[in-house]
């Protein structure tokens, strides 16, 4: 994993935490390839409308390119590998 | 995910008995269909306990202080109001249609026009609610119903291929996802309002006739992350079937744009005002309101699917 990676990686985590409110959560209690809904870290439907709206909102990501790739939703590296590798002519700011 | 649960209208009747009513509206019928539920409802007055453990909660709530012969009278009643909706239900269903008058319709199409952005229509277990939906086709944007498919079989057949999109909320995420989408869209998004799906589904607790019931969040959740407005809807029986009043409450604006998942506490004042009118609806029309409590019988079951 290169270092841009790493990084992302660990702000993402904090992002997330931030979002959610994961009070109880420190970023290394997320595990990359640990499952983000039901079992692991035990995330709900309302979390993933959380999740959605702040990748609109942070990274100009839109709904339908989330829709388009549910499979994102799998662990936190998936989903953040996606964020990190979405285009940037798509509007991040 | 939520749980599956029994469905309360697994209870109501068998093969034969639907046949019965079927063949007897047809010849005879919605009115005289209808008189006739008042005979065989009582059989179930007096002898389905399961129910009356079930209604029980909501029915001492409504009518407190009740003797044990009123009480049964007020829950007779509730079976009777039950069957003939689902009459009513079966009636629309084949075709036929009934005078439906609308209260307040403007704020639904104020809310159409104005802006090319979708709503949230908060849908109660109050009268016949699934039969009427059918009249939303008149507004001419598409209707999504987010139901539990399993438990709402003939709501689901009722809306497929229809102006309507089932959207099931056993699938991933609850099919919270594709309700924004459908937002986004600028189409209507139809939410069970006054039930928790399941335990597992976040809620908040609300006072609705000084008791107790859990409100589910995700549908205020979606209107405050969608910026779109609640509109409760309340589609009541009028006489024998004759004829149903179409209500639709105050719209209902979240104003929450915080950047971290809002809590239940921050939606209160908003389920609050939906509280409310569900209890003017209560007072009323006590009989149009199919709150079964699960936890008092020791069968779960859940009446959802009246239609």
């Amino acid at each position: 994993m290169d270092e841009a990676t790493v990084k992302f990686r660990q702000e993402f985590k904090q992002k997330l935490i931030s979002w959610l409110q994961l009070e109880d959560k420190q970023p290394e209690d997320i595990k990359d390839d640990e499952a983000l809904f039901g079992t692991g870290l035990g995330l709900d439907s309302l979390d993933a409308v959380e999740i959605v709206i702040a990748l609109k909102r942070e990274y100009g990501i839109p709904q339908n390119a989330v829709d388009q790739k549910r499979e994102i939703f799998t662990t936190f590296a998936t989903l953040s590998d996606f964020v990190q590798n979405y285009p940037k002519n798509h509007g991040a700011n | 995910m939520p749980a599956e649960r029994k469905n309360l209208s697994d209870n109501r009747g068998n093969t034969l008995g639907i046949f019965f009513f079927q063949v007897m509206l047809k010849i005879l019928g919605r009115t005289c269909t209808c008189s006739f539920v008042w005979v065989i409802a009582f059989f179930y007055a007096v002898f389905d306990r399961t129910a009356r453990r079930a209604a029980r909660p909501y029915l001492e709530s409504r009518f407190p202080n009740s003797s044990r012969m009123q009480a049964w009278w007020h829950f007779y009643r509730l079976i009777v109001c039950q069957g003939q909706v689902m009459i009513l239900a079966h009636w629309l269903r084949t075709g036929h249609q009934v005078p439906i008058r609308e209260e307040h319709p403007e704020r639904l199409r104020e809310l159409l026009l104005a802006k090319d952005h979708g709503l949230i229509l908060l849908i109660s277990h109050v009268g016949c609610w699934q039969a009427a939906l059918t009249y939303l086709e008149i507004y001419q944007r598409p209707v999504n119903l987010l139901i539990q498919v399993n438990t709402n079989a003939s709501v689901a057949r009722m809306f497929s291929g229809k102006h309507f999109k089932i959207v099931d909320n056993s699938s991933p995420f609850g099919g919270l996802l594709e309700c924004i989408a459908a937002i986004e869209r600028g189409e209507i998004v139809c939410i069970m309002g006054d039930r928790q799906a399941g335990e597992t589904e976040s809620a908040v607790e609300m006072q609705l006739l000084e008791r107790s019931i859990m409100i589910p969040l995700s549908p205020w959740l979606l209107a405050a992350r969608c910026q779109c407005a609640i509109i409760p809807i309340f589609t009541l029986m009028r006489g024998l079937a004759r004829s149903i009043d179409f209500y639709f409450a105050e719209p209902i604006n979240i104003d929450y744009d915080l950047p971290v998942k809002p809590t239940a506490s921050d939606f209160e004042p908003f389920v609050k005002q939906y509280a409310l009118e569900l209890e003017k609806i209560a007072v009323s029309f006590p009989y149009q309101i199919f709150h079964y409590d699960t936890s008092s019988t020791s069968h779960p079951i859940q009446e959802i699917d009246n239609g």
